[in-house]
């Protein structure tokens, strides 16, 4: 385990809940899905998804539907991208726009 | 059960809502409640006397004796009583010997209400109720409101309705701050929600969330179920830090929202319950998810889900996220055309295995489940035998005397199975004595393999007495269409289900004292269905052809089987139909006909 990843699951544990939801993100998407430890990664956003304010924008929705790509669960991706699109955010609005449409292609 | 998401009170077994640590209504221990029934912080209701150790100055009792008697209890009552049984059964023989020699009738009085705690929490509360009455004269609070306690628990459990009253009038005369705690609870068993609410909202006037909460759960058990979703919604809105989040959405999820199909909302609200640091709510929640894609048919997220759930430290937790890991697999292999016989029996066995750990509410779930598999796998295995073990090890459960739901629903499968057994290896004998003992508990089910028994000869007139007691119409009403003695017949036609009696009057075996029985009931679907049968008696075409049912006496009008005498009597009928059906009738002289066509004019 690295310094960085350590340092990560250490911030997960964190009292402020945005320090949690950003070690979330960043521990599964540039640690945990590269060595494809998609079932961890889950765990590990569900367990931070319901501290979301608005500010954060349903970043988390977004992480679990590219996750659930990644898994071939296209029908649960796209439910969570359905949400991530709505998202105050205009970043993560867009991701899950693309996503979405690329869900459904594949689905076609 | 009046909450749900909830966790028993450590000090009184009661359930109470909401997160762990919350304080317990039942024994009156809310510290803005005014009448506190305890003080203590200890973990169970019997640990508490030693804040009641002391020697009155008010009153001058010397409380030596029971002082010493409950220091004599002490090391069997703490820790967590309901894993250690033997204890409470040893706590009961000390008290009961101590008690005949108290030396006065406030010890006594004490060590009663000790007692009565002692019985509740075994749930004997017939002994509970009893110890407890000497319990309420004691002049110190503490025993005094522990025998409240222990009564008002007791009147609900036992449905003792002539004490109800009295009780709770009694109880808020000394003001015991569990009184409205415990109507509520007694109220809810009863169905009499309206009163259930207004108890809710005084009991709780000090802790709205917790008053919202059990609101909602009284409104979802009411039917109500608008009005509990606000309920629960209200307590959802207040976000992750609230302590009733988690439970919140954990039991609008469980009750209201999969029960309505409404998979994906239910999802939502439960990904994100999953942040909660209530251990048991968030593995509740993996559970409740687990089901969600079961539902959804996504096998592969319900599998993980319920893997979480499985590995609970929360027995029924643990036991219902089992259960959904065998319904996904067996929904798996039913819907898998390239599912192989070892997978089939790799789950029956599964399933052998889950059955030694269950939860006792699932156990009837999970021999639905296991009949199933059965069905599907290669049948290698007796299931007769296979059930009557569990049954034997089931009905061992100490849970089997107090669900009684779920003990009728693992019997009557017992039953069945059983009996299939018995017809297939023509075991008659076997089968009497099993449906004998069947019919005596279930009259209220359609016992399908008895039906198959009564058509053959071999079902003796015992059984078809016994049989008369059920009283499931879709079982009567089977049974009256094939039934040949002439006494089981006159039995059922005492039936007032109008299904059973058109039965027995489409019966060919029906006698005619039951036709006639059946005629007597003015009914035009009964006439109708008697005016159908092969072969009438003549008192019986007496009686039809003046049914006051027009279709009927055409009916009888049609038939080639009659006098003259009838014939000439339909053909001045009042009804043109019926007069039709005369002149149509080859059987009909032409002067009978001309007679109809005369009445036509």
């Amino acid at each position: 385990m690295t310094k960085q990843e350590k340092q990560l699951r250490q911030d997960l544990l964190s009292a402020d809940f945005e320090t949690r939801i950003t070690a979330a993100v960043s521990l599964t998407e540039n640690i945990l899905f590269e060595r494809n430890e998609f079932e961890e990664s889950e765990l590990i956003l569900l367990d931070v998804l319901g501290f979301q304010s608005s500010k954060s924008g349903n970043i988390i929705e977004l992480m679990l539907g590219q996750l659930y790509i990644k898994m071939s669960e296209l029908p649960r991706a796209k439910r969570f991208l359905l949400i991530a699109q709505s998202s105050r955010d205009e970043v993560v609005m867009q991701k899950a726009k693309e996503l979405l449409e690329f869900t459904s292609n594949s689905s076609r | 059960m009046l909450v749900t998401s909830s966790f028993p009170c450590e000090n009184c077994g009661i359930k109470v809502s909401g997160a762990e640590g919350s304080e317990c209504p039942g024994c009156g221990q809310s510290q803005t409640s005014p009448g506190r029934a305890q003080d203590s912080e200890s973990s169970n209701g019997l640990t508490n006397y030693s804040d009641a150790n002391s020697i009155s100055p008010k009153t001058g009792f010397d409380s030596t004796w029971i002082d010493s008697l409950l220091n004599n209890c002490k090391p069997l009552s703490e820790g967590d009583l309901s894993e250690s049984p033997d204890n409470l059964v040893k706590l009961t023989s000390l008290l009961k010997a101590s008690i005949a020699q108290a030396p006065d009738a406030e010890s006594s009085n004490r060590a009663n209400s000790f007692l009565s705690e002692v019985y509740r929490q075994q749930e004997r509360y017939k002994e509970s109720f009893e110890s407890a009455v000497p319990g309420t004269k004691s002049n110190m609070e503490y025993f005094k409101y522990q025998a409240y306690n222990s009564i008002l628990v007791a009147i609900t459990a036992l449905d003792l309705h002539e004490d109800y009253e009295e009780w709770i009038d009694r109880a808020k005369n000394i003001n015991f701050a569990g009184v409205d705690y415990h109507a509520m609870c007694y109220l809810v068993k009863n169905k009499r929600f309206d009163e259930a609410l207004e108890a809710c909202e005084r009991h709780y006037t000090f802790n709205l969330d917790e008053m919202v909460y059990n609101r909602a759960d009284i409104l979802k058990q009411a039917d109500r179920t608008e009005e509990s979703e606000r309920n629960y919604f209200k307590l959802i809105a207040k976000g992750p830090k609230s302590d009733y989040f988690s439970n919140s959405i954990n039991s609008l999820t469980f009750s209201i929202m999969i029960p309505q199909g409404r998979y994906v909302e239910s999802e939502k609200l439960l990904a994100s319950a999953i942040c909660t640091e209530n251990e048991r709510e968030k593995v509740n929640a993996y559970s409740n998810l687990a089901m969600v894609a079961f539902h959804l048919k996504e096998f592969s997220a319900a599998k993980r889900y319920a893997t979480v759930g499985s590995k609970s430290k929360d027995p029924a937790i643990a036991s219902e996220s089992r259960l959904t890991l065998c319904n996904i697999e067996f929904q798996r292999l039913f819907e898998s055309e390239n599912s192989t016989d070892s997978e089939w029996e790799s789950l029956f066995n599964q399933i052998i295995l889950s059955l030694e750990s269950v939860d006792f509410d699932d156990a009837g779930k999970f021999l639905q489940t296991l009949l199933k598999t059965y069905e599907k796998s290669p049948r290698q295995v007796n299931i007769a035998q296979v059930i009557d073990a569990q049954y034997a090890r089931l009905t061992d459960h100490p849970e089997w005397s107090k669900n009684e739901q779920v003990a009728i629903e693992i019997e009557f499968m017992w039953m069945q199975v059983l009996s299939q057994s018995y017809l297939k290896e023509s075991k008659y004998s076997s089968l009497d004595q099993l449906f004998i003992q069947a019919l005596e508990k279930f009259k209220d089910l359609n016992f399908i393999e008895l039906i198959a028994y009564l058509r053959t000869p071999f079902a003796g007139i015992e059984i078809r007495r016994g049989a008369l007691q059920i009283r499931n119409v879709d079982f009567l009403t089977e049974w009256a269409s094939f039934e040949q003695v002439p006494e089981i017949l006159y039995g059922l036609s005492k039936s007032e289900v109008e299904s059973v009696l058109v039965s027995l009057a489409e019966n060919p075996a029906a006698p005619e004292e039951v036709c006639v029985l059946i005629s007597s009931k003015v009914d035009l679907d009964l006439d109708y269905a008697l005016s159908n049968r092969a072969t009438l008696s003549y008192e019986m075409i007496q009686i039809l052809s003046k049914s006051p049912f027009d279709s009927v006496r055409k009916l009888i009008a049609q038939r080639g089987d009659l006098d003259d005498s009838i014939y000439t009597q339909l053909a001045t009928d009042s009804a043109i139909l019926v007069r039709d059906a005369i002149k149509a009738n080859i059987n009909c002289s032409p002067e009978i006909k001309a007679l109809a066509a005369l009445g036509s004019l």
